[in-house]
């Protein structure tokens, strides 16, 4: 088979080299308005959930997440706290679970791949009430354990084989798995006194094994703790060291020869089961009943199986959890009590709209934009106290208002808005000032007349609305006429104009 | 409010560092370091300053250690354990690895060695490392509602972290111990460009400025090499961790260039198990070291050998890592009284000795003697070489810090006093920020950046259009690699956007920002507008010449759209009248915005058009000769326009008396 590459390596080093890393809730901006972060989702080592938020937004996107890992640093939802919506991008897991959980997916691998024991893993946790329990505690609950379990399960098989004197391949799929397998399948030859080589061939395993024990920040807390007291993170490092595990970066590495004897255990590449070592090692023991193969959930078996026939090896499939359980998702809601809550189309039976819920629920397909409303109709912003101690504000005569024009600098700081006294002193531009309700009549009059101005009111007989007219008589000639919506000062001196504004402004709310 | 700064250790010295710092409401102590100088009571922070009542729990909100040094966390088992602290305390997670074996092998040297009683015990230690909450480098821990902090890279030691603080906007870093430059095996000291209220920095070298590292390295490879050469012993006293792996790295490469078969050791199993823990965490040194990693780890040493306690006085060269650095005790005291008298031997010393300790004493001069005790004198014949690579920033480093995060106050501590007054001026003087440097147990009082949270409508955002994007400023300190960018970067923070509108404050509600054209809107409220107006009258004489003038010039001058069929004579006549004014203004003023109409004219909100009305109330003067013709030209504006708006009139009038 000839494999044709789209990409050279010097693309994925450019590429790489345009990416910036980012620790788990490490803040980064995008733009100067839209904030990022990312925080564990326990689905493998650095897999995240992501925050967004912007002055108007705040996005929870969640992808595939496991609330324990054995291994990798689990599911942190409470920094997922405080957001308007909760994006879904990822639910395969449901239909995985709901495929794996049928009886009859069971029976047709059975069939299928014969009547070599195939023991299929079920993933189902068991149904845990969620009258009785408290959203953290269900959410907890050690879904790990039973992935241990599983683990312990095939390294059961595995040593069945072995001392019947075949040999397992393990196909590299999940690392988790491989690192839980090596870790346990180790410890159960040692126990029972079983000189079995393990073998791993890949061209990435050497460098692989040695970052994954140097990378504490993003393990479980079971791992770090191996940390804090002096253990390597996985026990890869002393089986290296004492030559029970022999990494090799090739099937036809020099030295693999004088190393190999069988029955061995291997673990390499690829898991669909076309490409790297696993295809020669599956063509020596496709017909060896002894023998053993592990798949992991998500490859079709009969398909990936077809050009190895006629297979009498024996194959145990087995899934893991990939990604939130159905039953979790309700309580993780409530926990994260977003207001709106973004599912994927194909899910709408499991989550149909009800009436009374507390989250709105929207669903989008691919290709199809989605139109998403938003929570706030305007933007947060800060305003500081150097500024707002510039502030002149002005009570107004009705509810409890008082409004001030504001003038300083506005910046955008980690999607948020910022208003702050300017560092060079700002004049208000000569706008028109506003001025809204009515004027009373005497009022004016009196304000007129505490600015040393002698005048009189002339009521408008014609006009219904209450106009009337003041004559100013002293120190100049001056009228001010007023109706409900308008007021016209007509006087030729400009400083009386200006004191009967004054007089005006103090008796009609304005700014 | 401001933010209050209480220094229990290392203000005006070097040794047990611990600040207190009260921002927004919440109290951190920053490190809680023991005094390697004092046996007395002075070893320990002054705790009781924090709470008469010794209610520590409800004293302060956290408590966070930068990096392992005794002087940084040595007094943290007594705290927790003894004084009873349980609260939340953080370190990053090479800290929390390894400052347990810094605790531990400091209590062993106390009880066993010098007998004296023990201040915290092995299993306080342990209790104490539980409760510990390991950071990550540049990952925003929400400590409760309103304390954020923040790790940033230190260099100075494996995990040492420069610590920011937010409460709301109120922010400060405390830097622990940094390097400015990178060394064998960690990088320099990496920060983002954050606003600051307070920078709390340490000074050890305060006035010092250091020039490269290299020559000083192949001044102690030389002076090794020389030793081991004349068949002498090198004993290297030094903290078990960081220092002892930095220069191990020199001397393993050292080794293998040289092809030297000479074994080097090292002293205590503490410092095997140090290794183990840097080849774990090596994810936290140098991006060089952590380069070649997946390849060989760089702490795999090649050629240290495991020791055993006869090799001491085994013939032959070789090299010798021991703790204590200063030779302050334990096993490196052990062999110095063993290998001092030897002039083959080297013996070399840290760059910085506590006074009391015997690395002090040597330092100091070069004794023949030293007593130490009543009964013991130790002869001292053999070589000493100082190191003088420190893993802290010299004075520079501090400056080019300061300078970077232009922090509004700065405080020194982790200093010797006069060197820190320099420090202080210089910062003060150069760089126009507030500089204190407090002795123990005084609180300095700073005021913060607050600011109340308010709501902007979408308008007023988008009145301040091109709003800046101060946010993009992801440039890093000394890291090539970003510097084109973050110049790019400080251009736009420079400048400033400025944003007008109104701020409606409403009780039980929060303020809010709008636009002026909201305002009405949001008051739900009608305008009453108010404007101006006089009544101006001009005899038709003094607008006659003019209008043949006018005419001629008529067609340049924009028109508005008004109907021309319906003129009339009366209406010729008027736009005579307005043309004639036309041509008055145009003489005085720049007509270019004057629109122009048959029966008015218009600029800006100031309309004059001919009135016709007898009774017109804005007639206030009226023209005293009668006998000559007179046209009225009533004239409205609005305030804005006032000034403009008295200058026309002013220019009507003043044509009308010639």
């Amino acid at each position: 088979m000839v494999m044709i590459s789209h990409i050279s390596t010097t693309d994925v080093k450019e590429c790489m080299q345009k990416i910036q890393p980012l620790k788990y809730g490490e803040e980064t901006c995008f733009n100067g308005s839209i904030m990022l972060k990312a925080y564990s989702s326990g689905l493998d080592i650095g897999s995240c959930n992501w925050t967004i938020n912007s002055p108007r937004r705040r996005i929870a996107y969640l992808s595939g997440s496991l609330f324990l890992s054995a291994c990798w640093k689990g599911f942190d939802y409470l920094s997922l706290l405080g957001n308007d919506i909760v994006l879904f991008s990822d639910l395969s897991s449901l239909h995985s679970i709901d495929n794996t959980c049928t009886e009859t997916q069971g029976t047709k691998n059975n069939n299928l791949i014969g009547d070599n024991g195939l023991s299929f893993c079920n993933t189902s946790a068991p149904q845990v009430d969620t009258n009785d329990e408290l959203p953290h505690s269900l959410l907890e609950n050690d879904e790990s354990s039973d992935e241990i379990e599983k683990i312990k399960f095939i390294c059961s098989c595995m040593i069945d084989s072995l001392q019947g004197g075949g040999s397992v391949l393990v196909p590299i799929g999940r690392l988790e798995t491989v690192l839980l397998l090596l870790e346990q399948i180790s410890k159960s030859l040692e126990s029972l006194n079983i000189m079995v080589p393990i073998f791993m061939i890949s061209s990435t395993a050497e460098e692989t094994l040695a970052i994954i024990n140097t990378v504490p920040e993003w393990l479980s807390k079971q791992r770090q703790h191996k940390l804090f007291s002096g253990e390597s993170l996985f026990n890869h490092v002393e089986l290296k060291k004492a030559k029970k595990l022999l990494v090799f970066t090739s099937i036809f590495s020099s030295e693999l020869p004088m190393m190999w004897q069988e029955p061995c255990i291997v673990f390499c590449s690829h898991w669909n089961l076309r490409l790297g070592p696993v295809v020669p090692l599956l063509h020596r023991w496709h017909d060896d009943p002894k023998s053993l193969l592990i798949l992991e959930q998500g490859v079709d078996a009969e398909v990936a199986l077809l050009p190895f026939r006629p297979i009498t090896i024996k194959v145990l499939q087995c899934s893991f959890l990939s990604g939130i359980m159905m039953q979790k998702v309700t309580p993780l809601l409530e926990i994260l009590q977003p207001k709106l809550v973004l599912f994927p189309e194909d899910v709408r039976i499991h989550y149909p709209i009800k009436e009374n819920d507390k989250h709105s629920y929207l669903y989008y397909s691919e290709n199809v934009q989605l139109k998403v409303p938003s929570f706030s109709k305007g933007f947060e912003a800060r305003l500081e106290t150097d500024l707002a101690f510039q502030l002149q504000p002005r009570r107004l005569t009705q509810q409890n208002i008082a409004i001030a024009r504001l003038k300083g600098r506005i910046f955008l700081s980690k999607g948020k808005y910022f208003l702050a006294a300017s560092k060079i002193p700002l004049e208000f531009s000569n706008k028109q000032l506003v001025h809204w309700g009515s004027v009373e009549p005497t009022h004016l009059l009196l304000a007129l007349q505490e600015r040393g101005l002698v005048g009189s009111i002339h009521w408008d007989k014609d006009a219904t609305n209450g106009s009337f007219s003041i004559q100013v008589s002293n120190p100049e000639n001056a009228v001010i006429e007023t109706s409900a919506k308008q007021t016209t000062i007509s006087c030729e001196d400009r400083n009386i104009t200006a004191l009967i504004y004054e007089a005006l402004k103090s008796v009609c709310d304005g700014i | 409010m401001a933010i209050e700064c209480l220094v229990l250790g290392a203000g005006q010295e070097v040794g047990k560092s611990c600040v207190v710092v009260s921002i927004g409401g919440k109290r951190i102590m920053f490190d809680c370091g023991m005094h390697m100088g004092y046996d007395d009571h002075r070893r320990f922070p002054n705790f009781s300053l924090i709470s008469e009542t010794g209610d520590f729990n409800s004293a302060l909100t956290c408590v966070v250690i930068t990096h392992f040094h005794l002087d940084h966390v040595g007094a943290l088992p007594y705290f927790t354990e003894v004084c009873g602290y349980h609260g939340p305390i953080f370190m990053t997670y090479p800290t929390k690895a390894l400052a347990p074996l810094m605790l531990e092998d400091y209590r062993k040297v106390m009880v066993d060695r010098r007998g004296e009683e023990e201040q915290f015990t092995y299993d306080h230690i342990i209790e104490c490392m539980k409760k510990v909450t390991p950071l990550d480098l540049k990952q925003t821990v929400r400590v409760d509602k309103d304390l954020e902090i923040c790790a940033y890279y230190a260099g100075h030691v494996l995990g040492a972290a420069m610590i920011y603080a937010r409460v709301g906007e109120s922010s400060l870093v405390y830097t622990g111990d940094y390097n400015m430059t990178p060394d064998r095996h960690l990088g320099a000291a990496q920060i983002d460009r954050l606003q600051l209220d307070l920078l709390i920095t340490e000074s050890t070298y305060a006035t010092t400025i250091r020039d490269s590292k290299y020559a000083r390295e192949r001044e102690f490879l030389r002076a090794v090499h020389k030793c081991i050469s004349g068949g002498g012993k090198v004993l290297i006293p030094t903290f078990a961790l960081g220092r002892a792996q930095e220069l191990c790295i020199l001397l393993d490469d050292y080794w293998e260039r040289m092809n030297l078969k000479v074994p080097i050791y090292f002293s205590a199993g503490l410092t095997i198990q140090a290794n183990m823990y840097y080849k774990m965490l090596i994810g936290w040194a140098s991006q060089k070291i952590k380069g070649i990693s997946s390849v060989r780890n760089t702490f795999d040493f090649k050629h240290v050998c495991p020791f055993d306690r006869s090799l001491v006085n085994s013939p032959g060269p070789c090299v010798l890592f021991a703790t204590p650095g200063m030779i302050s005790g334990g096993f490196s005291l052990e062999v110095f009284k063993q290998w001092a008298p030897s002039e083959l031997n080297l013996v070399t010393l840290p760059g910085y000795c506590v006074a009391g300790t015997i690395g002090h004493k040597l330092m100091s001069g070069k004794p023949t003697k030293i007593d130490l005790d009543k009964d013991t004198q130790i002869d001292v014949r053999c070589q000493i070489h100082q190191l003088s690579f420190s893993p802290h920033t010299d004075a520079k480093g501090i400056m080019d810090l300061v300078e970077y995060l232009s922090p509004k106050h700065v405080i020194l501590v982790h200093g010797e006093k006069p060197k820190m007054a320099l420090l202080k001026e210089r910062i003060q003087s150069e760089l126009g920020i507030q500089c204190y440097y407090p002795a123990n147990n005084e609180t300095v009082l700073i005021p913060s950046t607050q600011s109340v949270k308010i709501d902007a409508t979408k308008m007023f955002i988008n009145s301040c259009s091109n709003a800046k994007l101060q946010g993009v400023k992801r440039s890093f300190l000394f890291i090539s690699d970003s510097s084109s960018r973050s110049t790019e970067i400080s251009k736009l923070l420079e400048e400033d956007v400025t944003a007008e509108g109104i701020l409606v404050m409403e009780k039980t509600k929060t303020a809010k920002i709008i636009h002026e054209d909201e305002l009405l809107h949001t008051l739900r409220v009608e305008e009453h507008q108010v404007q101006f107006a006089f009544c101006c009258p001009m005899e038709v004489t003094s607008l006659q010449p003019e209008l043949i003038e006018a005419k001629s010039h008529e067609d340049s001058l924009m028109e508005l759209d008004v109907p021309r069929s319906s003129a009339t004579a009366d209406n010729r006549t008027n736009k005579g009248f307005i043309n004639g004014l036309v041509a008055i203004f145009k003489i005085k003023i720049d007509c270019k915005d004057l629109q122009i109409a048959s029966d008015h004219l218009q600029l800006r909100s100031f309309r004059v058009c001919i009135c016709s009305s007898e009774h017109c109330s804005y007639r206030t003067k009226e023209k005293k000769d009668i006998s000559k013709s007179v046209v009225y030209f009533c004239c409205r504006w609005s305030f804005s326009d006032d000034k403009l708006a008295r200058k026309l009139l002013q220019i009507m009038g003043q044509s009308d008396s010639s």
